[in-house]
């Protein structure tokens, strides 16, 4: 579902970037991407989603190559395909939690099915929420609207950016549990990438950059 | 989701600024709606009632007195003429149609018009009940007094001396209602007519016993046989009689000329207004910006193309311009409403019917301009945030 090869991305030309490792990621598997600040975490997670353009290589989404995508193009296709869920949990704070969702299909340019994302919700336990304002949400319930914003577009590869740092151990299990799930369910490949040791444990395919 | 609904969210997600906004926007099109349309009532008013008197024929004094008082009874009379004077004059060869007036005593606030019965045909008024008056101290009422005051045909009162109510009444003659006009929408709506000898009969006690006045007039209307009579008349009397003439069209128009000025201050003010407020429109959608980039590298992986971000942060400059507008429209006439009801009550004439004034939907115009204008570069700032760096920054 997701391959990448020869990814290589460096922010000036001339100095030496980042190099990635060669992966596959299947449908439904997971895989931690690790490593120290500094390694190239964000920057690997960037790229897979087309928000970063690599100096070499290229990453595939199904049979897709990226770097074949132009512009608005890529864009549609980043919101069709991939859920991001980002570090921090963030919303747009004039938008109720639901209209919050529904943004997602609206932006991406897909039908806004609320049946799907009443589904989603309840999933995730925050159906009762729906009409709060996201800022009035725990930080776990902001955590689980991320998820579920990432997941209401039937993602072929989800991308999670540190979903754990800021939660304790409890939540920390839970929220990971909830993506192993929700690629499961979905048939997404999940990537998920962090500095947090915690999960090692729960995940067993690990990629370690250096 | 859609766009108009996200932008007018986004809007009233920052209450400070965005009402700050309307309020300068609600101030600038409100004056505006309100000038337009006060000086076009006024000029409608002053033109309307002037229809048809060429000349004001009265007694020597501020000629812009005369008119005011003689054509739209909002001043006091300069002073009385002789009627002979006036009956003489009246035989000039350049005089299609005159009409002699004798005003200043009052009912309730209203003036008594002291006049003959062609009156009604001068001003192109119609009975709607009862008869015009056959002798003296005979009262035909026009619409609005007859409204307001709640005469009918039967009605019986006694005037005031002068022209303000609670003044010294004479109650020795009273009056009689025997007839009510028709809306004429002119100046005869709030006069109260009646005949001339009325005026005389009522003002006789004034005068010794025995002693026989001669008989006076305040004012005389003329309509011209031509226009060289418009221009010749008024010298010829000015120069050879003891009564001044004075030209209501001209008086008007150094009336609007005064008051234009006021209007044009007023609509000046306006348009800084107006200029403030963009630049204000500008610097809220601006400054939200800064704190709104992560959300736009968020709206951008969720697949929202440059284009989305642009026209949403556009539509929030033109909802915010349209609502000002719309509520300015709607500010300018509740002033309106306001003015026409002192007016009314100051000088018994009323506005009424405002509609959406062609100046104004050119202002609708100008202010769609003025909300793009402003919101243009903000939106542009908006379609180019870039996803990466925001997103590692956070």
């Amino acid at each position: 579902m997701l391959r990448t090869k020869d990814l290589t991305f460096s922010y000036q030309p001339e100095t030496p970037g980042f190099h990635f490792p060669d992966f596959r990621v299947a449908a439904g598997e997971t895989m931690l991407v690790l490593g120290e600040s500094g390694k190239g975490k964000t920057t690997l997670l960037h790229l897979l989603a087309g928000i970063l353009r690599p100096s070499a290589g290229e990453v595939w989404v199904g049979n897709i190559g990226l770097s074949k995508l132009k512009g608005a193009q890529l864009d549609r296709f980043r919101g069709r395909k991939i859920g991001l869920m980002l570090q921090r949990p963030h919303f747009l704070p004039a938008l109720s939690l639901e209209e919050n969702l529904l943004l997602a299909p609206w932006l991406a340019g897909v039908s806004q099915n609320e049946t799907r994302m009443n589904e989603i919700a309840e999933r995730l336990g925050i159906l009762g929420l729906m009409h709060k304002k996201t800022y009035q949400l725990s930080q776990g319930e902001q955590q689980r609207a991320t998820l579920a914003r990432a997941l209401i577009n039937k993602p072929d590869v989800i991308l999670a950016d540190e979903p754990t740092s800021a939660l304790d151990d409890k939540h920390c299990d839970s929220v990971a549990a909830l993506l192993k799930e929700a690629a499961i369910v979905t048939g997404a490949a999940l990537i998920v990438v962090t500095h947090d040791n915690r999960l090692k444990r729960l995940f067993r395919n690990h990629l370690t950059l250096s | 989701m859609n766009l108009f609904f996200l932008s007018w969210k986004n809007l009233w997600a920052r209450p400070g600024s965005t009402l700050l906004s309307l309020l300068l926007l609600v101030l600038g099109v409100g004056l505006i709606s309100f000038v337009l349309h006060f000086s076009e009532k006024l000029e409608n008013n002053l033109i309307r009632n002037a229809k048809g008197t060429d000349l004001v024929v009265g007694a020597k004094g501020s000629p812009l007195q005369l008119v005011l008082s003689a054509v739209y009874h909002i001043d006091n009379p300069t002073g009385n003429i002789l009627l002979a004077d006036a009956d003489t004059l009246r035989m000039h060869p350049m005089i299609k149609q005159s009409l002699p007036l004798s005003y200043g005593d009052s009912y309730q606030g209203f003036r008594i018009l002291g006049t003959d019965t062609s009156a009604l045909r001068w001003y192109d008024a119609h009975l709607k009940a009862g008869r015009v008056w056959g002798k003296s101290l005979e009262i035909v009422a026009g619409a609005s007094v007859a409204e307001k005051l709640g005469l009918e045909v039967g009605s019986v009162f006694f005037s005031t001396h002068g022209l303000v109510s609670g003044a010294e009444a004479h109650e020795d003659a009273p009056f009689k209602v025997v007839g009510v006009l028709a809306p004429a929408g002119n100046v005869l709506d709030q006069l109260l007519l009646t005949d001339l000898s009325s005026v005389w009969e009522v003002h006789e006690h004034e005068h010794p016993e025995g002693e026989e006045a001669p008989h006076q007039i305040t004012a005389l209307l003329i309509r011209c046989q031509n226009a060289f009579g418009i221009l010749a008349m008024p010298r010829q009397i000015n120069e050879n009689t003891r009564m001044m003439a004075a030209v209501p069209a001209f008086e008007i128009s150094r009336l609007m000329k005064l008051l234009g000025f006021g209007a044009a201050t007023l609509r000046g003010l306006a348009w800084v207004i107006l200029v403030v407020s963009a630049i204000s429109v500008f610097i809220s959608l601006y400054t939200s910006l800064s704190s709104r980039k992560y959300e736009m590298a968020l709206m951008r992986t969720m697949g929202g193309i440059p284009l989305v971000l642009f026209a949403m942060v556009l539509f929030e400059g033109l909802w915010l311009t349209l609502t000002g507008y719309a509520a300015g429209i709607f500010a300018g006439r509740v002033g309106m409403i306001f003015a026409g009801k002192v007016i009314d009550k100051q000088y018994h004439y009323s506005f009424t019917g405002m509609p959406w004034l062609k100046a104004e939907q050119k202002l609708l115009a100008l202010v769609i301009v003025i909300g793009i204008v402003a919101a243009a570069l903000p939106a542009w700032q908006a379609a180019r945030t870039p996803i990466s760096e925001t997103l590692a920054d956070a």
